[in-house]
């Protein structure tokens, strides 16, 4: 019998040397995990759909990939979108889709999971998914096939690729990945496995959908009947997963580092979960709630095993809102005990303009920094009450004191168009606030002299996701985005003031899988079988395409996208339970109408709901029940 | 405290042969800061290692004489510098000696390649083509392509049959603005299959071996 691993091996080896960035398919990176593939029960082959440079910036997957392999019954290993010259390499030779760390094609897998982060990676999970030589559709796999499971932000409203998946794994998978491979374990082994079977035993567990055993009806309008559960013992929605304890959860003493440059190629310390802050268009606020901090001496134990274990020279403080963190002048006083002597220097992204101060920009300061970045996300304060985005103009530009004060010239703001409730006021206010950093930074007596100050603007199209206050509002047409981003330019008069703004033919996309249900698995189909991939990346994004694949399967755009959604209809997402509440996102959305903000956790609870799925969080109140 | 200049000399096999010799600049700050080496830092606002190699490897091509000098500043047995830079080294790279230098990097003059031709019986029409000149088409730094003699690069080739294979043995020396890459050599022979393995850097004698 041919040794088919070994010529496929070699084979391997000279396309190695014919492709951009051999080092994307190697492997061999220090820190992966090598077990032996006789001794471990079940097999995983955790999947990012995307090149692996974006992959390996993923924190999920370390934590994921790390809380598997712990386990000896179970080998997790990696697998990363090929690039197209690699794609048409692995045709040729008839090479299938392989994971690093063995070498072995993902068919043989008894697992291939997919973390989805973004709409615009479906296209590649169907192409991972043909690359491997496994069926698309969920219902024409056989026994021998992989269960193909999902996790990820995405899995919130996984209903346009629900089609091409087993199951579903909903929510924080550090201990639910691990319970999923103990049951496909303890079936095969009582020998009462099959995949039906597994499934149906799959659903009865917390936190995994199934969508095979729902069945869904639409009304004649299109919209939602119900999502109608095959058998009594389904759920009729699939409540999420949370670690409760932040302190006490899993996390890696070690990461597999890269050899090739990649996106985010340094430590990431997970420091809270969820947000306080209740912004009305943000999904991962809501999703990831309720909040959970971990405190500041298992952070420092953790950030020095993963230094000890790594040598990273670069560590992130990750979280949604890092100035939210309860403890953060402790947790940089602890970890400046030994950064600065190891030249290690702290990064922290997602900081708000108005916790920003003099002492923390001095911490930071300590080591290299890149840009100061604030995220206004609207020009007027109106607007700003209106989504919920509580900083004011002054706190911004109180900010960019600190920064100026301390030579810094360059100054980023996000903001976002196309939100409910926005007028052109609101455009040009943009550009208002932009010019006034210039203003302020004239006005600074510290102000670096004979430098001019660059205040960027970049503004994206704003996208209704799914379990937010804004999932009812539609996305503008596109026209009026395009007309919008001509307005945000009108209102930009100096030089000091660069604007760049985001594609809206991708945001409308991004739109359409955002809130869309299981009809849009015919638009994937389609858009595959054409060679669309790598939407999210400018060489390959085709918009044309895109229309054409829709208007072929008789997908109307602007029912996902534009269409304002009616408070009462079913939404296809409503199978899931995030934990917070439909009455407080609709009790939200109806106080943006009035341009009214909520008072963050801290300050006052507002009642989301999030409390109900337990977890140590310091403001939530506890369940009287 | 006085600097201490180490010369690590090391290979580099299996997968590493696709990682670029720039990836392997950047990841040895990280193999460094595992092995806790205390190795010094340049001044200025923003420090990097003290670190050289003493001639790149292109892409592909394995290795048994990399060598890579470091300023520690702070003294340390060669031992036990070895044995912890074993440790933090990935699959791949392996520490082949560890010692004081008493040469510069710049004194190694020639590099040897030992290019392997699998399946194939070429030597007498290899022979044949390496006594005259082959003209191939380089790319030039700036972009644009020029025509040179690769024996001009090459300074002695020996060919033989081994074992089912054709195995060129290639003295090739390095040049200040950029030795040849020895796949150019490989190329032009024609064979699809091969693997390329720098197995020697010399001294200006051509002959003795870089230390």
């Amino acid at each position: 019998m041919r040794d088919r691993k070994g010529t496929a091996r070699m084979n391997r080896e000279t396309i190695f040397k014919q492709v951009v960035k051999p080092g994307r398919y190697v492997g061999g990176e220090y820190g992966q995990i090598l077990k032996d593939k006789n001794k471990v029960k079940s097999r995983f082959a955790f999947c990012f759909p995307d090149t692996y440079e974006i992959g390996m910036s993923n924190l999920g997957i370390r934590i994921l990939y790390g809380i598997m392999n712990e386990d000896p019954d179970i080998w997790c290993e990696r697998c990363y979108t090929p690039w197209q010259d690699m794609q048409q390499a692995m045709r040729t030779h008839g090479i299938p889709l392989y994971a690093l760390e063995s070498g072995d094609p993902l068919c043989n897998f008894d697992f291939v999971g997919f973390t989805l982060q973004y709409e615009l990676c479906y296209t590649n999970v169907l192409l991972m998914l043909e690359l491997a030589n496994i069926p698309l559709l969920a219902a024409e796999r056989t026994e021998d096939d992989p269960i193909i499971i999902g996790g990820g932000p995405c899995t919130y409203n996984a209903e346009p690729i629900a089609d091409f998946f087993d199951l579903f794994s909903i929510g924080e998978g550090e201990d639910a990945l691990v319970e999923i491979n103990h049951l496909y374990i303890s079936m095969k082994q009582a020998g009462t496995y099959t995949r039906t079977r597994f499934l149906r035993e799959a659903a009865k567990l917390e936190g995994f959908y199934v969508p095979s055993l729902y069945r869904v009806e639409y009304h004649p309008d299109g919209t939602v009947k119900a999502y109608l559960p095959l058998s009594d013992d389904v759920p009729c929605r699939v409540k999420k997963r949370i670690m409760p304890d932040m302190d006490k959860a899993y996390f890696p003493k070690q990461v597999v580092m890269p050899y090739i440059e990649t996106v985010h190629d340094r430590m990431m310390l997970e420091v809270f979960r969820g947000c306080i802050r209740g912004c009305r268009f943000c999904q991962a606020g809501m999703t990831y709630r309720p909040v959970r901090e971990k405190s500041p001496e298992v952070l420092d134990a953790q950030a020095k095993c993963l230094y000890a274990h790594t040598g990273y020279d670069e560590m992130s403080l990750s979280s949604l809102s890092i100035s939210d963190y309860s403890r953060l002048p402790e947790l940089t006083d602890r970890l400046l005990q030994w950064t600065d002597d190891e030249h290690v220097s702290l990064s922290l992204p997602s900081l708000r303009a108005d916790s920003f101060t003099k002492e923390l920009m001095d911490k930071v300061s300590s080591v290299r920094t890149s840009g100061l970045t604030f995220a206004p996300e609207a020009g007027t304060q109106r607007l700003r009450d209106a989504i919920n985005k509580n900083v004011t103009a002054e706190e911004i530009l109180r900010a960019c004191d600190v920064a100026f004060d301390a030579g810094k010239t360059s100054v980023k703001l996000y903001f976002m168009q196309g939100l409910p409730t926005e007028t052109e006021e609101d455009l040009l206010g943009i550009g208002a606030l932009a010019e006034q950093v210039v203003e302020r930074f004239y006005q600074n007596p510290n102000h670096p002299k004979g430098k001019a100050p660059t205040v960027t603007v970049s503004v994206s199209c704003f996208i209704p996701k799914p379990f937010t206050p804004f999932q009812w509002d539609g996305q503008n047409a596109m026209e009026l985005l395009q007309e919008k981003q001509k307005i945000v330019g009108s209102g930009i008069h100096s030089k000091k003031v660069r604007y760049t703004w985001h594609d809206a033919k991708v945001s409308r996309l991004e739109a359409v899988f955002a809130r869309g249900d299981r009809r849009l698995s015919a638009a994937l189909l389609e858009a595959h079988r054409v060679g669309l991939m790598f939407d999210s990346w400018d060489e390959y994004f085709d918009y044309d395409k895109w229309m054409q694949v829709f208007s072929k399967t008789g997908i109307d755009v602007d029912f996902y996208a534009t269409r304002t959604f009616s408070e009462d209809e079913v939404l296809p997402w409503d199978v899931i339970d995030c934990g917070v509440k439909k009455e407080f996102l609709q009790r939200e959305r109806h106080k943006a109408y009035e341009s009214k903000p909520t008072p963050n956790c801290k300050e006052q609870c507002s009642g989301c709901g999030a409390n109900s799925l337990g977890g140590n969080c310091r403001w939530c109140p506890k369940q009287s029940e | 405290m006085v600097p201490q200049t180490i010369r690590v000399k090391f290979s580099k096999n299996g997968r590493l042969i696709y990682i670029s010799h720039l990836d392997l600049c950047r990841t040895m700050r990280t193999i460094l800061k595992r092995a806790k080496l205390p190795v010094k830092y340049t001044e200025g606002f923003n420090p990097h290692l003290k670190m050289t190699f003493a001639l790149p490897l292109s892409l592909g091509v394995s290795s048994d004489c990399e060598f890579m000098d470091l300023v520690l500043c702070e003294p340390m047995t060669c031992e036990d510098a070895s044995a912890r830079l074993h440790q933090a080294f990935p699959p791949g790279l392996s520490v082949i000696a560890l010692y004081e230098p008493q040469t510069k990097l710049t004194d190694a003059a020639y590099a040897a390649y030992e290019i392997t031709l699998l399946d194939v019986h070429w030597k007498k029409t290899l022979t044949q083509k390496f006594s005259a000149p082959i003209f191939v088409e380089k790319r030039k730094k700036d972009g644009t392509m020029t025509e040179m003699n690769l024996c001009d690069s090459i300074s002695s080739v020996e060919i033989l049959e081994i074992g089912g294979n054709t195995v060129l043995y290639v003295k090739i020396p390095c040049a200040n603005g950029g030795s040849l890459n020895p796949e150019y050599v490989a190329k032009v022979c024609g064979a699809e299959d091969y693997q390329i393995r720098r197995t020697h850097l010399y001294f200006a004698d051509g002959v003795t071996d870089f230390a």
